[in-house]
Order: structure tokens, then C-alpha cells, then sequence
């Protein structure tokens, strides 16, 4: 089967001045050689910390960025350097589903205004009917009862805002959709509700997601097969089974050992804990980037960095440990 | 399967917006009802805009209409306030009173033309120089600043006195000088409305950058930009009638308020009418809008929303 995204190598660098007379440029390498495929119908969550290139990689890759090298490859289409009116016909199959859901609503427009917009921007109705019931649909799928597109947002909890996005992500039957923590900033509960609905949606429309987060418990829910990255860097890919179950990685390892287990008689397993912090991103270490943190780390990895090892099949890890 | 008719959502849509409008309202009047200096604002401009419309339907209902051009009444000249003549007459013997009510339908739609142009000139500029950003943003932001550089009132005089004398001379003059503080307002908007994630989620669905701005950015960047020109309609009557006292706004018959303060300037002190009270009207111009702004921002601005005390001089 071909995947239906297909990222070779993206590099996304952020030029950042500082100084007031003196303009000193740094740059920040916020996505730094990241390669991966998802496959119809499937997710890939995309883990790490705060700041390692996350977003930016899935916004790069909806083309918000212009990328600074690599591929990207759509439904077999290269969109890396496409111009903003060839993606155009690309982007009704593509949508995203941001963090915050109070900043990812125009507050001037109704709920029905909101989910219509992308129908509208791609006239993809020919009667008003027609849009009307495009967006019904949305909304139902979305699980919001019709009443709400009467609404605005600010007359919406967070959770139902969430689902209002997911509906105008939806509306126009996307094959692609970037969910960027789409669940971090709702409560447990309302979590697992937005979750359940992302699942159900995935399964009846055959839906592929990038799902980009930072909570493993929900990445293990989500996903089928999981990147771990670091530092802009993809550290560690694998199908969800074996990187949940034997995880390679150091820092892999080190993030799952940080998962609460809801289980007393684990209460004294092994922690891995990490000391330090992440690597500035404009001034990365030479060699590995995870060195300065590794309890495993010699003297190759400070110099020489490592490359994506297959080491079992379909699990790659980006560490000397098995060269 | 069908979930509703076009035409049942598109009543509900409207219904749902004049909704949202009430509810505005409500909170407009609440807001009000706490700051009685903001409804004396909103009462003096009341009665101003009334009485301005009053003159335009039906000037004959004032009580000397034919005063309002260059009728003489050369037995009236300089006669001092009395029950026929409650403000006095002018060295023309024109009746005072009808004069600075027709005064005001001038200043208060001259006043609006000069903040309406400054107002939409402003804003494609700011609006534009925001968005686009890099090289755009630059250029235009520079002439802006070229424009601010010279002190207004001179600017205006010097732009009036080269387009001749007039009151229309005179209203773009002064929107010339008027509009670079505007689009520094809107610019300063447009850059913060542009980070909210809605812009990028515009971007990402394909909609154009004129969408983008018209739909996304503009609604939500024009609200200090308006209460502004609230408060600045004062000071642009005050200008106007500044400009017409130097000559340079409204031709003499016209009774436009500084052209009659200029007039009447001759006979002080002694005939204090024919100055006085269309300096009043001035006054009491300037003073309600900026009242009236200062409540709007009060009510409008989060930044100034606190408490229940929003009086402020």
C-alpha cells in the first residue's frame, strides 16, 4: 500500500535575531531531517517534549511553513515548494485541530458560520441546502447537538469547542487531519469523550491523523505506530506495540518510565530519571543530541551523530547503543 | 438525508445574531447605567445628532430660517439677547441662536466626514502594512511616521491654505493629518489579531489573504480603532472650527461655529453674544464626545473594563 503522507528528510529552520544595535542571527532548528509514512486509515502519534519541533512538524507539513529541505510527499503529490494556489486544490483534503480552542475560533462568527468556512472557501456545495446539510453532518459527527450552530464561542465550554473544530476539520471529508494535542488542554473526562469521537470518526471515514502530543498514555490509545522525537530529531519509530513494549531508546525508555502505572505492586519499579534539559535548539551538541542526558552515553556519541538504525524490523532508533 | 432547510437556518443564523446583538446591548446598558458620565456623553450627543437632523430634513422649523445664509437686518444689528432673539443677533442683525443650531448639523457632519475618511484611509493602510508585513509594513509605516512628524494643526493649515478656502478644503486637510494615527492603531491590532490560531487555521484550509483580512482580521481589529474616532470626532470639531476661525474652513455666510467665533471677535467684549455661544456649542461638542468615547472605551477595551467606577476627565 502507499502511505499517504510521506516525509523524507524535512527540515523547518527559524532565522531569530537578537540585539538591538548589534543584530545577532541565530538559527533555530526546530525540524531537523524528520522522515516518516503514515498510511491510509492509520495515525501516527509524534511524541516528545515541549519545544522539540512537534508542531512545527505537522504545521510544516500542511504547508502553514515552508519547508527548508526534504520532501513531502501528499497522496503521491510533492508538495514541498508547491505555491500557495497548486495547494489550494490539496487543502480541502487536509485540515488540523489545534491545542487551544479559544484562540482557534473567530469569536465574531457562529458555530454554523465557523464550520461552513472551508465548504465555503472551496465551494464545495451547489445549493444552500446542501451546505446546510454538509454541516449538519459535521456537527453530528462531531457529537454537538444542531442547536449549537446557532451559537458562538463564547458561549461554549472548552470541550465543545474542541468538537467545533473537529466538525470544521471534518466538514469537507478530508483524507489527512493534524491533530496537534488536540485533548491537553480539556479536563480527564471531556479527554477521553473528544478522544472516543476522534477514534470513531478515524474508523467511519477512514480518516488518516498525525496525532502530536506529549501524554504517552493517549498517544498509546490513539496511535498505531508512534515517533518518538527530540530535539528535532526523530529519535525512535516503531509500530505502537513494540515501542510501548520494548522500547530501545534511552530516551524512550526514560519517558515511559515516567508514566504513572496505576498498579501498587509497581510502585518500586525502575525510574529512569533524566537530569538536565533539553538541548537549546539553536545551539545543539555535536554528536547525539540526547548525549549530555544519556546514562549511557561514550565518547562516539559526544562526537559522531548517530544514524537510524533498523534494529528489529520496522523499529528504527536513532542511537549507537545498537550500531 | 436532510437535517434542516437552507432557509429555516439562514432565520435561525439571523435570529441567533440579533441575539448576540441584544445581548450586547444589555450589557452596553448595564455598564451604562454605572457610569452617568458616559450617559451624559451619550445624552448631549444625542441631542446634537437630533437637532443636526432636524436641519437637514426641515430647516424652515428653526426660528429664522433665512439668518442661516447672508440675510441683513439692519434694525437688529448687534441687538443683545431678548425673548425675540434669546442669543442675540450678529453685525449682520442675523439671529444668533438660529445660527449655531444650524451650526451643528455642519460641525457634527464635518466632524464625521474627517474622522470617517481618517478613520477608512487609516485602516487599509494599518491594516495592510500589519498583515503583509517585511518590506510593505516598513515603507508604509515610514510615511506614516513622516506624516506624524509635523505637528497637525500646522500640517492642516498648510494643506488647507494650498487647497484654498472651503469647508470641504478643510475637512481633507485635516483627515490628511488625521489618518496616520489610525493606522498605527490598526496595525498594532492587525499584528496581534494575526497570531490567533484562527488565522492559521484560515491559512491551512485555503482561504485568500483578502479573506483572511476582511473576514478574520479586520472585525476583530477595528474595535479600539472605533472608539478612538469616537473620542477624536470631538477634536476634529474643534479643529474644523480652529481652521474656520483662521480663515481657513468654511466660507462667511455659512455658519459654521469657528468661522462665527472669527466674525464676532471684533465686537468683544462688549457684544460677549455673538462669540460666546457658539464657543459654548463647541465646548459642549468636544465635552460629550469625549465622554462618550472615554465610556465606550471603558465599555468595549477589557483592558479598562474594572469595577464600577469608570468616570474618568
Amino acid at each position: 500500500m502507499e502511505p499517504l503522507v510521506k516525509v523524507e528528510n524535512l527540515r523547518k529552520y527559524f532565522v531569530v535575531t537578537k540585539g538591538v544595535i548589534i543584530k545577532k542571527r541565530k538559527v533555530v532548528r526546530a525540524v531537523d531531517g524528520v522522515s516518516f509514512e503514515i498510511y491510509p486509515g492509520e495515525t501516527l502519534g509524534l511524541v516528545g517534549e515541549s519545544g522539540c519541533g512537534k508542531s512545527t512538524t505537522g504545521l510544516t507539513i500542511l504547508r502553514a511553513y515552508k519547508p527548508d529541505g526534504g520532501r513531502i510527499l501528499f497522496d503521491g503529490k510533492d508538495i514541498t515548494y508547491a505555491t500557495e494556489s497548486e495547494l489550494r486544490e490539496i487543502r480541502k483534503y487536509m485540515s488540523i485541530v489545534f491545542q487551544n480552542p479559544y484562540s482557534s475560533l473567530n469569536p465574531r462568527m457562529s458555530v454554523f458560520d465557523i464550520v461552513a468556512e472551508p465548504l465555503r472557501i472551496h465551494k464545495l456545495y451547489s445549493t444552500k441546502d446542501e451546505l446546510v446539510d454538509a454541516v449538519f453532518k459535521a456537527l453530528e459527527d462531531a457529537g454537538l447537538p444542531p442547536e449549537f450552530a446557532y451559537r458562538y464561542p463564547h458561549e461554549l465550554s472548552g470541550g465543545q469547542r474542541q468538537r467545533v473544530a473537529i466538525a470544521r476539520a471534518i466538514v469537507t471529508k478530508p483524507k489527512f487531519i493534524v491533530l496537534d494535542e488536540p485533548t491537553s488542554s480539556l479536563d480527564v473526562s471531556v479527554q477521553a469523550a473528544v478522544l472516543n469521537t476522534l477514534k470513531d470518526l478515524q474508523r467511519k471515514y477512514s480518516i488518516t491523523y498525525l496525532f502530536i502530543s506529549h501524554d504517552l498514555s493517549v498517544v498509546r490509545f490513539m496511535s498505531h505506530r508512534v515517533a518518538v522525537m527530540y530535539a528535532g530529531k526523530i529519535v525512535e519509530y516503531a509500530n505502537k506495540s513494540d515501542l510501548f513494549e520494548k522500547p530501545m531508546h534511552p530516551y524512550t525508555k526514560a519517558l515511559l518510565s515516567a508514566v504513572p502505572v496505576a498498579d501498587p505492586k509497581k510502585r518500586f519499579r525502575e525510574r529512569i530519571i533524566l537530569s538536565g534539559d533539553p538541548p537549546d535548539p539553536a545551539n545543539p551538541p555535536p554528536g547525539c543530541r540526547f548525549h549530555p542526558r544519556c546514562p549511557f552515553a561514550s565518547d562516539r556519541c559526544r562526537k559522531e551523530e548517530p544514524p537510524m538504525i533498523e534494529v528489529e524490523p520496522r523499529h528504527f532508533v536513532r542511537c549507537w547503543l545498537y550500531a | 438525508m436532510t437535517y434542516a432547510s437552507a432557509k429555516l437556518v439562514m432565520k435561525e443564523l439571523s435570529r441567533a445574531r440579533i441575539r448576540k446583538l441584544k445581548m450586547e446591548l444589555r450589557y452596553a446598558l448595564i455598564l451604562l447605567k454605572r457610569s452617568p458620565l458616559t450617559l451624559a456623553g451619550l445624552i448631549i450627543i444625542g441631542t446634537l445628532s437630533v437637532i443636526a437632523l432636524i436641519c437637514t430634513i426641515a430647516p424652515q422649523i428653526l426660528p429664522y430660517p433665512e439668518d442661516i445664509g447672508s440675510a441683513t437686518h439692519p434694525e437688529l444689528l448687534h441687538c443683545p439677547p431678548s425673548p425675540e432673539h434669546p442669543f442675540g443677533c450678529d453685525y449682520l442683525g442675523r439671529d444668533v441662536l438660529t445660527r449655531v443650531i444650524y451650526g451643528t448639523k455642519i460641525s457634527l457632519y464635518a466632524g464625521a466626514l474627517v474622522v470617517l475618511l481618517g478613520l477608512s484611509l487609516g485602516t487599509l493602510i494599518g491594516l495592510i502594512a500589519g498583515y503583509v508585513g517585511g518590506i510593505v509594513d516598513d515603507v508604509l509605516m515610514r510615511i506614516t511616521d513622516a506624516f506624524l512628524s509635523i505637528p497637525g494643526l500646522v500640517l492642516a493649515l498648510a494643506i488647507a491654505a494650498t487647497l484654498g478656502r472651503g469647508l470641504m478644503n478643510a475637512i481633507i486637510a485635516l483627515a490628511v493629518t488625521w489618518w496616520p494615527w489610525y493606522a498605527r492603531l490598526v496595525r498594532s491590532c492587525t499584528l496581534a489579531v494575526k497570531n490567533e490560531l484562527f488565522v492559521l487555521a484560515a491559512r491551512i484550509m485555503g482561504a485568500r489573504s483578502i479573506v483572511i483580512m476582511l473576514k478574520h482580521i479586520l472585525p476583530n481589529a477595528l474595535g479600539p480603532a472605533i472608539i478612538n474616532a469616537t473620542l477624536d470626532l470631538g477634536f476634529a470639531i474643534l479643529a474644523l472650527a480652529s481652521l474656520g476661525f483662521l480663515g481657513l474652513g468654511a466660507t462667511p455666510p455659512t455658519p459654521e461655529w469657528g468661522a462665527m467665533i472669527s466674525e464676532a471677535r471684533k465686537y468683544l467684549p462688549n457684544m460677549w453674544w455673538e462669540a460666546t455661544f457658539p464657543g459654548l456649542m463647541i465646548f459642549l461638542a468636544v465635552l460629550g464626545f469625549n465622554l462618550l468615547g472615554d465610556g465606550l472605551r471603558d465599555l468595549l477595551d477589557p483592558k479598562f473594563r474594572r469595577g464600577a467606577r469608570v468616570w474618568r476627565i
